[in-house]
């Protein structure tokens, strides 16, 4: 494990809509090191991408981040200011989206896309940011990539789109990419192409990546450690491995109860009861106590702690802080 | 690309009858006997029935559309009944004039429209936003002749910058496009806000962030180049409302074109020379709105790739 | 670390509704123009409604009192707006006025609506054949820009108030056709139309009680929104000398009577143009309230 690359702490991410101030991602904190693959697991609606457009500094009107600190190698992206975030963003930290359809701007064409973004992080000529651009988009297997550049985002496929947007992400090497739910709109035999390219990505270039994605299987196929996030908070971090053999939190074995399994016949998949609460119907105590089998009278009491277990994963439930206590 | 323009213009003929028919029963919808209207009410009943003659108005109505069709696809627009000159020369004369107001009318409106929806947009429910906004709907009820007449005393009168009306300079055309202009402007500013905050929202705004594009760039070429395609078609339409302002602008500032050709004959009765302006008017119209459409394929790569 | 500072994201137009700070300026003007404008409008337009119906029993002068010891003096105590080259009050004429445009303005919208709303209607419902027809003959009285209509309508009929009526409310027919034509398809397409016609309900109950109902906060809309626009339009086919003749105090032929004194007497087009504007104002802001409240498909 090498160096830490992004450490975010205590972070809390605030919408305002009229008089009500909905917290989207509250006290979360987790670190991503050099050349690791961190999933980031959720239902939608958790604070997973909320967490990723904060790490971004690019939320949607009406969010605004309250607390915390995110150090990436050292300098807190918090404190730059918008045209010093301008150039972490595309070049130290790049971002891949759900919705390859739409995430390309329709009137562009595909080379002058990519193209951009290496011309605002670089000081190169066009003829030598178009020959990257051709470069990269030939690593991340597009055939034809001479041609491809100069067509519009309608001729490409969903999964050509994809490997698109990855090789924009990619133009300008950077040293985190953040990846949301980035397989999630697409077949499933591309899915597996898409994640088959990410990793060799991560493999040669030693880019790490933050993977957002409510897929468990893309987890246990991608991913180091594993962090789950419920209503905003935290309530698991734990490596793949120790995920899929026990999991703590009675929100990750419902999460797991409800993934089909390769090999295994389920005669009936596991699912969670109820829906992941809105923000401004948060219950008191525990936010899962609601829809969670083993809920005691403290969860719908008081909030449980993020606390380390034995095996060096972090929980956050008060069936293993009682145990401890004993 | 082709296909589509090609699609386009065929999709025109049908209209393009419609338009010759009623333009043509014109004359014949005037309370009164169309001869005597050419023959004046001085003529003589003999005078009368040899203008009929002449003009084949005996002669049975299709008849006498085919023969107007014939005439017009020859470019034989008829007799003005004032002044005994072919209508065409009329015209000819009296085009480029409204040809360059409308033109610099046009431009005046897409510069101040343009930035106006743009800022307005992206200052969305600020005080930039209001003030553009407050702008535009008083720009879209100013009468365009009082406007025409209070820039004239304030510009002309008082301060003696520029002429007063007529066309003898380049600064002939300051005012009257300005005034032509305005309406047309608040509309597209309008338009524009409420298209480019459609577009704001859009994923691929996100994608150009994410690069870390400036926000400058971000609005100014990803947002307003995609934001532009339902302005142009709407700035399409908006011409009618151009050409028709015209005919008030050009009353107001005496400007020797169309628009006043029009006025004038209407108050000597010139019926010839109404019913070609009538015509003229709707088919540039026409033209307008299929060379918006041609530019709407340009700028919407889905269509030219067809 | 827990710090209370805030710190500045960059926002793109995403989903999320509200942005959140504002200076108390912008506070200030968002209450004025968002719900405010909308409100004093409604208030000015009733306003106009009243100074049309009782203005011309309360005014000072008589509308057609010449008086040629006072031509073309200035606001006085006398005479408020001053008067005109035959020394007609001003405030009095523009007062009678109102009547004028307000009835020119609604009566053409409501007929062109009629017949409009009539013609969709019939389009939407029957469609095939019966819409081909009324779309083709729209489309043609597209083809002629608005005014140029209007002024080969009122070449044909002759100048006078009434016929620019006629030719307004021509020119608005084919707009309101279409709009409601499309929301008819779209109120037809609903299930309870096919349920209805199933237990065997005709097709005029079924247009009347069904479709024109979801049809009528769109068409009260754009019918708002129109009333502005020919009112702008009647006013300048008079100033054109084609409309109410003087010595109507119709408020564009008398900025058209005015427009000779323009140099020395500016009072006697700046007021009519002042009327004209503020009434056109207040229809336009209401009919975009009204459209942000009744129309959300518009809503921005």
């Amino acid at each position: 494990m090498g160096q830490p690359l992004l450490e975010v702490s205590h972070l809390q991410t605030t919408f305002f809509d009229g008089k009500q101030a909905l917290n989207a991602v509250d006290d979360v904190s987790f670190t991503i090191h050099e050349g690791e693959t961190v999933g980031l697991v959720g239902e939608s609606g958790c604070g997973k991408s909320v967490t990723s457009l904060s790490i971004m500094r690019l939320l949607s009107s009406g969010g605004k981040i309250m607390n915390g600190s995110i150090h990436f190698n050292g300098q807190n992206l918090l404190a730059l200011s918008e045209k010093e975030m301008r150039n972490i963003r595309g070049n130290e930290i790049a971002m891949v989206f759900q919705e390859p359809m739409t995430s390309l701007n329709p009137v562009y064409k595909i080379g002058k896309q990519i193209d951009e973004a290496i011309i605002y992080h670089n000081k190169v000529t066009k003829k030598e940011a178009r020959q990257r651009t051709i470069e990269t988009l030939k690593n991340v297997g597009i055939p034809r990539a001479e041609e491809i550049v100069r067509e519009y985002p309608f001729q490409l496929s969903g999964g050509m789109r994809q490997r698109v947007m990855i090789a924009m992400a990619m133009v300008c090497k950077p040293k985190l990419l953040i990846a949301d739910e980035p397989t999630t709109a697409l077949d499933v035999t591309i899915q597996a192409q898409i994640l088959d390219l990410m990793r060799e990505l991560n493999k040669k270039n030693g880019t790490a990546i933050l993977l957002i994605t409510h897929d468990l299987g893309v987890v246990a196929e991608m991913c180091e450690r594993v962090i789950v996030m419920y209503c905003g908070k935290v309530v698991e971090e734990t490596d793949v491995q120790s995920l899929f053999a026990h999991p703590h939190h009675p929100y990750t074995q419902g999460l797991l109860a409800s993934t089909p399994k390769l090999g295994e016949h389920a005669e009936r998949l596991g699912s969670i009861k109820g829906n992941v609460p809105s923000l401004n119907h948060l219950p008191k105590g525990c936010r899962f106590a609601p829809r969670c089998p083993k809920a005691m009278a403290i969860c719908r009491e008081q909030v449980p702690a993020l606390e380390a277990l034995d095996d060096g994963g972090l929980c956050r439930c008060f069936l293993y802080q009682a145990k401890k206590a004993r | 690309m082709l296909r589509y323009t090609i699609r386009r213009v065929l999709g025109l003929i049908p209209i393009l009858i419609g338009i010759s028919i009623f333009v043509f029963l014109f004359v014949h919808l005037i309370p009164g006997d169309p001869a005597r209207l050419v023959a004046g009410q001085d003529a003589t009943v003999k005078d009368v029935q040899l203008v009929r003659e002449r003009l084949g108005l005996d002669k049975p109505i299709p008849l006498q559309y085919l023969t107007y069709m014939d005439n017009l696809l020859h470019g034989n627009l008829g007799i003005s009944l004032k002044t005994q000159q072919p209508v065409i020369h009329l015209i000819a004369e009296r085009f480029m004039p409204t040809f360059w107001l409308s033109f610099f009318s046009l431009a005046w409106a897409l510069a101040a429209g343009l930035l106006i929806g743009v800022v307005s947009a992206t200052k969305r429910n600020k005080w930039q936003d209001y003030s553009g906004m407050f702008l535009a709907v008083s720009g879209l009820s100013l009468p365009s002749f009082w406007l025409g007449l209070m820039a004239i005393q304030l510009f002309a009168v008082d301060l003696g910058l520029l002429p007063t009306g007529g066309l003898d300079s380049w600064t002939s055309y300051i005012l009257p496009s300005f005034t032509l202009g305005t309406g047309i402007a608040a509309v597209i500013a309008r338009f524009t806000r409420s298209a480019l905050m459609d577009v704001l929202k859009e994923d691929y705004i996100r994608t150009g962030h994410a690069k870390g594009l400036p926000r400058s760039r971000i609005v100014w070429g990803h947002a307003l180049k995609n934001a532009m395609i339902p302005v142009v078609t709407m700035t399409g339409m908006q011409f009618g409302f151009l050409l028709g302002g015209s005919v008030v602008v050009e009353t107001v500032f005496s400007w020797p074109g169309l628009g006043r050709l029009l006025i004038d004959s209407i108050s000597y009765r010139d019926y010839t020379v109404i019913q070609a302006e009538i015509l003229l008017f709707s088919l540039e119209f026409l033209l307008i709105n299929l060379i918006v459409d041609i530019i709407y394929g340009f700028l919407n790569p889905q269509i030219r790739y067809d | 670390m827990a710090t209370e500072k805030q710190i500045e994201t960059m926002e793109w137009a995403g989903t999320s509704p509200l942005p959140a700070r504002k200076s108390p300026f912008s506070r200030f003007m968002k209450k004025l123009i968002r719900q405010r404008l909308a409100f004093v409008s409604g208030i000015g337009i009733i306003g106009l409604i009243i100074i049309a119906i009782i203005g011309p029993s309360i005014i000072p002068y008589k509308i057609t009192t010449v008086d040629y010891q006072y031509v073309l003096q200035g606001p006085s105590a006398r005479h408020w707006l001053g008067t005109d080259p035959y020394g007609r009050d001003l405030f009095s004429r523009i007062i009678a006025g109102t009547r004028i445009s307000l009835s020119v303005g609604f009566f053409s919208v409501l007929a062109g609506a009629a017949a409009g709303t009539f013609l969709g209607l019939l389009a939407g419902f029957y469609g095939k054949w019966v819409d081909s027809i009324i779309m083709r003959i729209c489309d043609i009285l597209f083809a002629f820009p608005g005014m140029i209509l209007a002024i080969g309508i009122v070449a044909i009929l002759g100048p006078g108030i009434m016929n620019v009526v006629i030719a307004v409310s021509i020119f608005n027919i084919p707009s309101f056709a279409r709009i409601v034509r499309s929301s008819t398809l779209s109120a037809r397409a609903a299930l309870f139309v096919e349920a209805e016609r199933s237990i065997g309900a005709k097709n005029r109950r079924l247009i009347w009680r069904h479709i024109f109902p979801e049809t009528i906060s769109t068409i009260i809309v754009y019918f708002t929104m129109r009333i502005g626009t020919a009112i702008l339009a009647a006013a300048s086919l008079s100033f054109l000398g084609l409309g109410a003749q003087p010595p109507s105090p119709e408020w564009g032929a008398m900025l058209s009577s005015g427009r000779d004194y323009l140099d020395t007497s500016p009072f006697v087009t700046l007021f009519p143009g002042l009327a004209i504007f503020f009434t056109v104002l207040v229809f336009n802001l209401f009919g975009d309230g009204l459209r942000d409240v009744l129309d959300p498909k518009i809503k921005d």
